[in-house]
């Protein structure tokens, strides 16, 4: 007989559930194993005409190439909705965006524009990195 | 009394802690769990690749994606647009892009995973099925 580990919902009979919806936690499953989270600041100025792009990236230290999530705050107000995330107001498209290779996860905002004053803005990427290994 | 388990981070106490942040396991709160994952990919040319994963789980399970681009030794999240390529129009102003993004949706049968190619390459997608809590 194989052996596992379960833990049901309250009201569920863990010798004879099957549902994983009504599972808890179970050694047949796997899950997200959450390693560090963070944030981080991509500065950029909105309106500035024509196609520019603004990176930046952080280290996620692991020897292969990890699930990760992010979420940004486009323009540092305290709401975040998750990246990517693109947006689009009149005359400009503006994307939020993020990705990962080796060695770091990269977050980027891209900008197109037809023009205008150009103002100062800051996204703040909220980032978790995750232990799961993707296999690429 | 209630039974439960928990493990607590350490140096906290899992008699006393209310902080769910604070706990490594617990169960009164449900886990995030992997029903099913897999890689789907190979070679893909212009413009549009999709894939079917057919788990025929009878309801439409949370789902998330990454994208490996071989060409560009990098990775990107579902939905993620990666801008191989922008030029605008002097004259119209009209911005044109060539971008890599994978998308998808998922049924009570199918994952289908569509993927906008700009130039030939090889890519492999890791796709992830969750059960919702």
């Amino acid at each position: 007989m194989t052996q596992k580990m379960n833990v049901t919902k309250p009201g569920f009979d863990v010798l004879t559930e099957t549902d994983p919806d009504n599972i808890t936690f179970s050694s047949d499953y796997s899950t997200l194993k959450y390693d560090v989270s963070g944030t981080i600041a991509v500065n950029y100025t909105q309106g500035t005409g024509g196609f520019t792009q603004w990176d930046a990236s952080v280290p996620h230290n692991l020897p292969y190439k990890p699930f990760f999530m992010a979420f940004v705050d486009t323009q540092n107000s305290g709401t975040y909705v998750i990246a990517p995330y693109r947006q689009r107001v009149l005359t400009r498209l503006e994307d939020f965006h993020c990705y990962a290779d080796g060695t770091n996860i990269g977050f980027t905002v891209g900008q197109y524009s037809a023009g205008g004053v150009g103002t100062a803005r800051t996204a703040v990427f909220r980032y978790f990195i995750f232990r799961n290994n993707l296999g690429f | 009394m209630s039974q439960r388990v928990a493990v607590s981070k350490q140096g906290v106490d899992v008699l006393t802690e209310t902080d769910p942040n604070q706990y490594i396991f617990h169960s009164d709160y449900n886990t995030f769990k992997i029903l099913r994952e897999g890689t789907v990919g190979g070679a893909v040319g212009t413009p549009s690749a999709t894939y079917e994963v057919a788990h025929n789980m009878g309801i439409a399970e949370p789902f998330y994606a990454f994208m490996y681009i071989e060409g560009a030794a990098l990775y990107e999240p579902l939905n993620s647009v990666f801008i191989t390529n922008a030029s605008v129009n002097g004259t119209t102003g009209v911005l044109t892009t060539t971008f890599w993004q994978l998308t998808a949706f998922n049924n009570a049968g199918t994952l289908t995973l569509n993927v906008n190619v700009p130039n030939p390459d090889s890519l492999i997608i890791k796709y992830f099925i969750f059960a919702r809590p």
